[in-house]
Order: C-alpha cells, then structure tokens, then sequence
C-alpha cells in the first residue's frame, strides 16, 4: 500500500514532471497563458498519459524490446488523436485554443518517459496510479503557471469558460509581458527557483535568492 | 585626450574593489547631470519625480535583496542609484510613477540579483526593466509628451515614427523619452566620461558610426536624423558601455559596438518597433560571453580565474 | 531468442498494434466526423450572418482568389456578399470576413474570424469600436482607419486586406453573378 501511495505522491510534487523532471516544456510554455488553457492542456495530456500507461502496460509481454519504441509511439498518437477529435467535437472553443498543440501532445516526452521507464515494467494498477499522479502533477502545474500569468496578464483566472473569475479589479492595468512568450520563461524560471529552494532541506529565506542563483550555476554547468 | 591611456588594455578596472567601483559609479551620475538638467528644462517637474522615484526605489530594491541574501549591503557604491537614474532617462515623461517603481525593482532583482549581483549580470539592468516595461505597457510606454516651450511638436509620436528638423533633434525640442531628447546634454556628459578614461570611445564611435554609415544607405530619413533622433545617442554613451556588460577588450569592443549598430538599423528601418536601441544592445549584451572568450588574450583567463 | 526467429513477431505485433489503432481511431471518427463538419459549417454562417445582418441563409460561390459567400434573405434574394480573406499581421494570419452591398457600393460589416494577435493590443482589431470604423465604408473611400494605439502592424494589415476585398469587388460580384443564377 505504502509503494500504491508513494507512486502517486511522486508525481505531485517531489518527482513533478513539470518543476522538477522538466519535461515536455513545449505545452509549459506554449499554452499557459491562461489557468482554462493549462487546464485543459494537463487533463487532455493526462487522459494520454492514462491511455497509454494501461495499453502499454498490458502489452509489456507481447511487444518484443526491439519494436518497443515504435509501439509505443503508435499507442500514445492513437489516444492523442482520439482527444484531438473529441474536443473538436464537444469543446470546439478550448480546442481551437489549443490548436495543434493537442496533436503535439505525442512529442511530449513526458508520456514516453512513463511508457518506457515505468508502465511497462510495472502490473496495470501500478501502471494507472502512477499515470493519474504524474497526470495530476502535470495538470496542477500547467494551470498553477497559467493562474499566474492569466492573473497578471488579464487581471482574470479561467477565462473562456462560463466561469470566469474577476480576480483583479477595474484598477488593474495588465501587465502584458505575463502572457507572452517571454512572460511564459520568466514565469517557468521563477517558479522552478522556487520549488527548488522550497525542496533543499535547509530552507530559509535566506537562500531565496541565494538558493535560486545556485541552482542556475547547475543548470548552465550540466 | 593625452596618450596616457594608451598604456591600458581597457578602460574597465582590472582590480575589482569597493572604491574604484564606487568612485566611477558616481562619476557616470555626475556625467548624467547635464542630461538630467536638460529633462528638467524640456520636461518640467515630471523629469524630476521620475528621476528621484527611480533612484529611490532602485536603491530600497537593492538593499531589500541584499538583506534577503545575507550579504552586505551596498546602496552606497552608487549602482544601484545609477541603475535606477539611467531607467529613469529612458522612459516617457508622463509615465504613471507607479510604473517607475515596478520597473526599477524588476530592473535590481531580475536584471541584477538574479544573476548574482553586481559584476555578475549579464544585461544592463536598467534596460532590462525598460524592456519589461515596453513589453508589459505599450500604450503608457508610447505616449510622448511636447517637451516644454515647443508648441508645433507632435504630442503623440516619438520622432521616429515622423520627421524633425536635424536642430531641434539635436538640442532636445522634440517629444521623446526623458533623457533621449537633448544629443547635446548627452554629448557633454560622454566627453567627461571620455576624459575621465571611464567610458572606451570605441563602443560609442563603432555604435554611432555603423548606424550612421548603414542608415547613409538603407531607409528614407538619412543619417542625420538617425543619429540624433530616439534613444540611439544616450544608448551608445551611457548603457552600451556599461562596463559589466560590455566586452573586455579593444577588439571585442568593435565587434559588439558594429553588432549594436547593425542591430538597431535592421529593427529602426525593417522592424515593427520603432526603436531599436533597446533590444540591441540586450542582445549584444547577451553575445558579449562569447566576444570574449574569442578575442580575450590567453593571459586574461588567468587574471579572471583570481577576480 | 536468437534474433532470426524474432523478426516475424516483430512484424507481427508491430502491425496488429496498428491495426488496432487504425479500428478504434475510425470508430472515434466516425463518431466525431458530424460534429466537426457541423461545428464548421455553424461558425461559416455565424461569420456570414455577423457581417450581412439582413441574411438568414448563405450559398457558397466558386471563385480562385476569395472565399465568397452569396447571402440570402427568406426568399432567397441576394442581401449582400460576405467575402473571406486573410492578411499576415503581427504575429500570424488574420483572416477576416467582410460584408459587401454590391448595390450601395458599401461595407456592411467586418468581423474577424481568427488571429494570433497580441492579447490587449493587436487582439483590439476584434473590438467593435475598432471594427465598426469600417461599418457603412465606401468602395471608394479614401478616409484613414483609426490606429489602435500600440497596434499599428494589426490594425494596418486589417485596414489593408479589406482594401484587398473592396478593390476586387468587380470580380467578386462577377464571380457571383456567373456562379450563382
């Protein structure tokens, strides 16, 4: 039970596909100009995710390891397809939002990354727990990043859905540069420094900026 | 100029320490003085609220990050003063205060703290906070006002996006940001830097010179205008020579200097902004690691690894 | 598992995979196919109907260079013609549809259908107080459209490409006449 729960915790937060693993930046970065965008961004790549884990891992024995990749690949682009066809069916506003970016959800490396590291070495149980958490991880970061950049961007959060929110008063003049493309890495960086200061074990705020420029030495080095 | 310099490689301290830094700081602020009085004349009273806003708030920026490190606090090198003073030269004069504040805080602690500091930045911190402040509000950022005693000016467009005489660009009788108007206020404090040793003639003269020489050919308005109109006089003498974020040496010099040229020319004549000073000198900025580590002498890679 | 016996079952399982793909991804097809083509079908007439009030029906026409649109009243007389075309604009395609009284010599209405401007300024083209500038326009006129402050790019390629449509009226009613009775 202990493995079950920590294989969906990690994909929260301490193994997050997003602020800790880095993967599939594309989608960070390209649709999180709004919370309704990230939103429906992780829960479509989640749906992906779930898909494939279960197929792939059911399969584990059938597939020979040389064909494995390819396999995989036509699994997940059938499930992606199936949301992209889906949403233009029933939500042609948000798709059209998300335009080719819904097809581009078989590049995201996050999906393969579970695929071929965990779902096909793992039972099927293990396989959707660990897809539903990495999901979830991936969605709650998506529409974190995007409730950011929507706020200072519009002064709004989940707009384009009947249920907007008015977070931000008449008073607040937008802050446009939060939902540009520049907005997106500024935002991204921040947000990583953050959770990574958050997750060094002598957290103080002290290193709030100390931690944060530590951790970029690391990554202009590697 | 006597030929005393001819015995340095480069203008910039080689020896990094506290007075020297401090004392150039507040030299560069003395040499803003004749454009900061120039701002006053055209502008009025606005020059001076944005200008002291944005030095204020520059320095409570850096002394905040400062404390939040743990390290010593150094407002009084004049950095951040200047920082804060050169953001302020480059915005519109009516821009809402509260702007001026955001932007100098971006400019300390995303253009400068994040990086690690003085030294360590890669971008001039006060274009930095200009560029987020361009990207962020458009409409406040373009909206140029008639400097003071000049009747016919146009009140909407910087001159770049009209025409003006060569005279009045080059006095300051025209609409722009607070510092950027008068060539002439910004022509006097860069020959006190020059004498001074403070600032290399070569990134002024290789900025200016490439653009003058590129726009003699390309666009319809001639060098002359190109010269003297926009923020391309103030950005080649005061920011594209910030000696952080400017190559070490004589030949790297050049080469970001004609790239700052190039740049801005292709944006002003080709582009959809209608400056291109701003994002030239970020971008060369940007380039300036890698001048280095192609025209440094061996020797330097020494001498850094014990700064 | 020497690696001769292995290819058949490579191949084997490789194509069965994509059998299987292939069946439930036309199942899904199948199911979603209407939809789409309906959704598509509703947005051409919302954007006729947007920009030719009066219409309550439209009928494609054949034309090479425009998306031209007859627009019809109850009784199938022709109220106006909605035209479709597209412009590069700051950061993208604008593609726009614009109402023509061939009769008055007049724009009836511009609408924008997508674009990728920049939210807050160049998306302002979208905005009526920008878009009904062009609103009762002449063919002929020569006026200057208002600016969007900070917009310029956009608002010009919109002023641009309905001088495009409007600058080609001929054919396009030409194009309606010879297609249509």
């Amino acid at each position: 039970m202990a493995e079950k729960t920590q294989d969906f915790v990690k994909g929260l937060w301490e193994e997050n596909p997003v602020f800790v693993m880095l993967l599939g930046m594309c989608p960070v970065l390209a649709v999180t100009s709004t919370a309704t965008n990230g939103l429906f961004m992780g829960l479509a790549t989640s749906f992906v995710l779930l898909g494939a884990g279960i197929v792939n891992s059911l399969l584990q024995n059938i597939i020979p390891d040389e064909v494995r990749i390819p396999s995989f690949i036509v699994v997940i682009a059938t499930f992606v397809t199936i949301v992209d066809l889906v949403s233009r069916a029933y939500m042609p506003a948000i798709a059209e939002q998300l335009a080719l970016f819904i097809p581009l959800i078989i590049v995201n490396c996050l999906i393969l990354n579970r695929s071929e590291a965990f779902a096909s070495n793992v039972n099927v149980l293990r396989a959707i727990i660990d897809a539903l958490g990495r999901g979830l991880g991936f969605t709650w970061a998506l529409t974190f990043l995007g409730g950011i950049r929507e706020i200072l961007g519009f002064g709004t959060l989940f707009r384009g859905t009947g249920a907007v929110i008015q977070v931000l008063g008449e008073w607040y003049q937008p802050m446009l540069i939060a939902i540009l493309p520049a907005g997106a890495f500024i935002t991204l960086g921040l947000v990583v420094g953050l959770v990574n200061v958050i997750m060094s074990k002598s957290f103080s705020i002290k290193e709030l900026f100390g931690g944060s420029s530590a951790v970029k030495e690391e990554q202009t080095t590697a | 100029m006597d030929n005393t310099t001819n015995l340095t490689v480069s203008s910039a301290p080689h020896v990094r320490s506290k007075e020297t830094t401090s004392n150039i700081m507040y030299q560069v602020v003395l040499a803003l003085v004749p454009v900061m009085l120039a701002a006053f004349y055209f502008f009025g009273s606005a020059a001076i609220y944005l200008l002291l806003t944005c030095g204020i708030t520059a320095m409570l920026a850096e002394a905040a990050v400062q404390k939040l490190r743990g390290k010593p606090v150094t407002i009084s090198d004049g950095s951040a003063l200047l920082t804060g003073l050169i953001l302020a030269l480059t915005l519109p004069p009516k821009l809402p205060l509260w702007m001026a504040i955001f932007g100098s805080i971006i400019a300390i602690v995303l253009g400068k703290h994040i990086f690690g500091g003085l030294g360590h930045n890669v971008f001039n911190p006060a274009l930095v906070g200009r560029a987020f402040l361009t990207l962020s509000y458009v409409v406040s950022m373009t909206e140029w006002t008639a400097p003071n005693g000049v009747v016919d000016a146009m009140s909407t467009a910087t001159p770049l996006e009209g025409e003006a005489e060569v005279i009045n660009l080059f006095i300051g009788r025209v609409g722009g940001s607070l510092g950027e108007t008068s060539a002439l206020a910004i022509l006097l404090g860069g020959l006190y830097l020059l004498y001074k040793g403070y600032i290399d003639w070569r990134i002024p003269v290789g900025y200016l010179g490439t653009v003058a020489v590129l726009t003699t050919f390309v666009g319809e308005q001639g060098a002359s205008f190109h010269l003297f109109a926009g923020g391309l006089m103030f950005g080649a003498i005061f920011m594209a020579t910030d000696m952080v974020t400017s190559p070490v040496t004589k030949k790297g010099r050049w080469f970001f200097a004609i790239g700052c040229g190039l740049i801005t020319t292709i944006i002003r004549v080709f582009g959809n902004y209608p400056e291109g000073v701003l994002f030239s000198i970020l971008l060369m900025n940007m380039c300036v690691p890698l001048i280095d580590q192609y025209t440094l002498p061996r020797i330097y890679g020494e001498v850094k690894a014990n700064g | 598992m020497a690696n001769d016996k292995m290819q058949p079952r490579l191949i084997l399982v490789l194509t069965l995979i994509t059998i299987a793909s292939a069946v439930s991804l036309t199942f899904i097809d199948d199911l979603t196919a209407p939809l789409i083509a309906e959704e598509a079908e509703k947005r051409v007439q919302e954007a006729v109907l947007s920009v030719v009030p009066d219409a309550v029906d439209f009928e494609e026409v054949e034309d090479e260079n425009f998306e031209i649109f007859k627009a019809l009243d109850e009784v199938g007389e022709v109220v106006g013609v909605a035209v479709q075309h597209d412009i590069r604009g700051y950061t993208g395609p604008i593609d726009v549809m614009v109402g023509l009284d061939m009769a008055e010599e007049k724009i009836i209405a511009l609408d924008v259908l997508s674009h990728t401007e920049t939210p807050g300024l160049g998306a302002r083209i979208t905005e009526d107080e920008f878009r009904d500038q062009f609103r009762g326009r002449d063919f002929s006129s020569q006026e200057e459209v208002d600016i969007i402050a900070g917009a310029t790019i956009s608002s010009n390629a919109v002023e641009v490409v309905v001088s495009e449509v409007v600058e080609s009226a001929e054919d396009i009613q030409a194009a309606v006449e010879s297609g249509g009775e």
